[in-house]
């Protein structure tokens, strides 16, 4: 519903606009009040009056008189100025493919390096590239990473979202333990696993909160334990129990 | 400047392909379209207007209208080149715009003497900053390209009281910058 100040404001608003075309217009506006805003139409006005530059645009008309002279013969015309394209589109179209041509690449490379697991030679990669955000990364990853190290689906992976992440990290931890305690030592897929396992408790300890202190411990622990070149350490046999007690530690790992 | 009763002519012999209609109509144009794009912070604004020339050439031989017409069939060209340039450059228009202004300023006598007249220069490069992309448009298309409002209207598509509103507030906001008690309504 309009106020009965509505015919006005129109009438007001009329006032202004026929003022702001006189004043566009270089002539005098009736209300004084717009009469600083004089310097703003002279000064944006004169973009318009700038020197062009010397050829410009006399060339351009050259092209245009030929291309008519062409679109009525029904022939081709070359130009003088090198447009064969809209708006500049070639210089455009070969920027875009170049870009497409990275991102693809990129995306490969990427994608590659997200199932590479520690001992891969795009394993470096991977760990950079979730630093930054791509690829999933965390802890559900490491614990990936861990399964493919054994060759065994000992961990429960669960993408319903149903279960909380920390849940995987106990679990991680534990198949970690054990993980740990069954590789035979002294090889390149030992070092791997120690690799692996070491980059886990690393980032555990780094980013869940709930189990920072009993994860920092753990960490703190396989690292010595890797320092002190597992000759303190039990050697594991296979379908030995190496489960963690009730408190989330490996029951079997290091020199406890 | 406009060519009048002459324009008809000249389009026909544009149309024909001789070389001196064609430059009178650049000639006529070529002022307000490149000045268009440097108000606007195009960096190659000789460049982009060449671009409008071409489309220019290429869609002339179905124009039919009046000298108005082809200033607005001209400046439709010249708006979506400024939204392709806007899309593709990284460079932020409301700067650039504000830096012409301070070029000016050093630049042009006359310019320089108007704004010590009125001592707004600071304030002048700041209302520039402070008006939307669309009161730019606006502004631009109304005191650079010399077009109507009603002409406005048809190159940005919008209706005619739209385009008054949004002069009407894109001046109230320069107003608003410069220096004196009184404020547009």
């Amino acid at each position: 519903m309009r106020s009965e100040t509505a015919p006005r404001e129109d009438m007001w608003s009329d006032l202004i606009d026929r003022d702001l075309d006189l004043l566009i217009d270089g002539k005098q506006p009736y209300n004084s009040d717009l009469a600083p805003l004089r310097s703003f139409v002279n000064m944006l006005g004169s973009f318009g009056a700038t020197e062009l530059s010397p050829g410009f645009p006399e060339d351009h008309a050259a092209d245009g008189a030929a291309m008519a002279r062409a679109r009525l013969s029904d022939t081709p015309v070359p130009l003088s100025t090198p447009r064969r394209l809209a708006f500049g589109l070639r210089r455009r179209v070969t920027a875009a493919a170049t870009s497409l041509m990275m991102i693809v690449g990129m995306t490969g490379v990427a994608w590659a390096a997200d199932s590479a697991v520690p001992g891969d030679w795009n394993y470096g990669l991977d760990r950079a590239l979730e630093s930054i955000g791509i690829g999933a990364g965390g802890a559900e990853e490491r614990l990936l990473e861990l399964t493919v190290i054994r060759g065994t689906e000992t961990v429960p992976l669960d993408d319903s979202g149903s279960r909380a992440e920390s849940e995987n990290s106990e679990v991680g931890l534990d198949n970690a333990a054990a993980t740990v305690a069954a590789t035979p030592r002294g090889s390149q897929r030992a070092d791997d696993v120690a690799q692996g396992v070491s980059a886990l408790l690393t980032y555990l300890a780094d980013t869940e909160k709930a189990h920072g202190p009993t994860v920092s411990e753990l960490a703190r622990e396989f690292k010595q334990t890797q320092g002190s070149s597992g000759s303190n350490r039990p050697e594991a046999s296979p379908g030995e129990d190496h489960r963690p007690d009730h408190a989330g530690k490996p029951a079997d790992v290091g020199n406890r | 400047m406009t060519l009048g009763h002459s324009f008809e002519s000249v389009l026909e012999a544009a149309k024909l392909g001789a070389d001196w209609a064609w430059a009178v109509l650049y000639g006529e144009i070529a002022g307000p379209v490149t000045g268009f794009f440097r108000s606007r912070g195009v960096a190659d604004p000789e460049e982009a207007a060449g671009d409008v020339f071409f489309e220019l050439a290429r869609g002339l031989v179905s124009f039919e209208g009046s000298e108005d017409s082809f200033h607005t069939f001209v400046f439709v060209i010249a708006y979506k080149r400024l939204q392709v340039e806007s899309r593709y450059s990284n460079r932020k228009l409301r700067t650039a715009l504000a830096d012409r202004v301070l070029d000016r300023l050093h630049d042009n006598v006359e310019v320089i003497g108007v704004i010590a007249e009125h001592r707004v220069s600071e304030e002048v490069r700041q209302a520039l900053e402070v008006l939307t992309p669309d009161q730019r448009d606006v502004l631009s298309l109304r005191i650079v390209g010399g077009l109507s409002i009603d002409q406005v209207a048809e190159v940005l598509n919008r209706g005619v009281k739209k385009i008054k509103v949004v002069q009407r507030r894109g001046m109230a906001r320069v107003r608003s910058q410069l220096p004196t008690e009184a404020v547009l309504a």
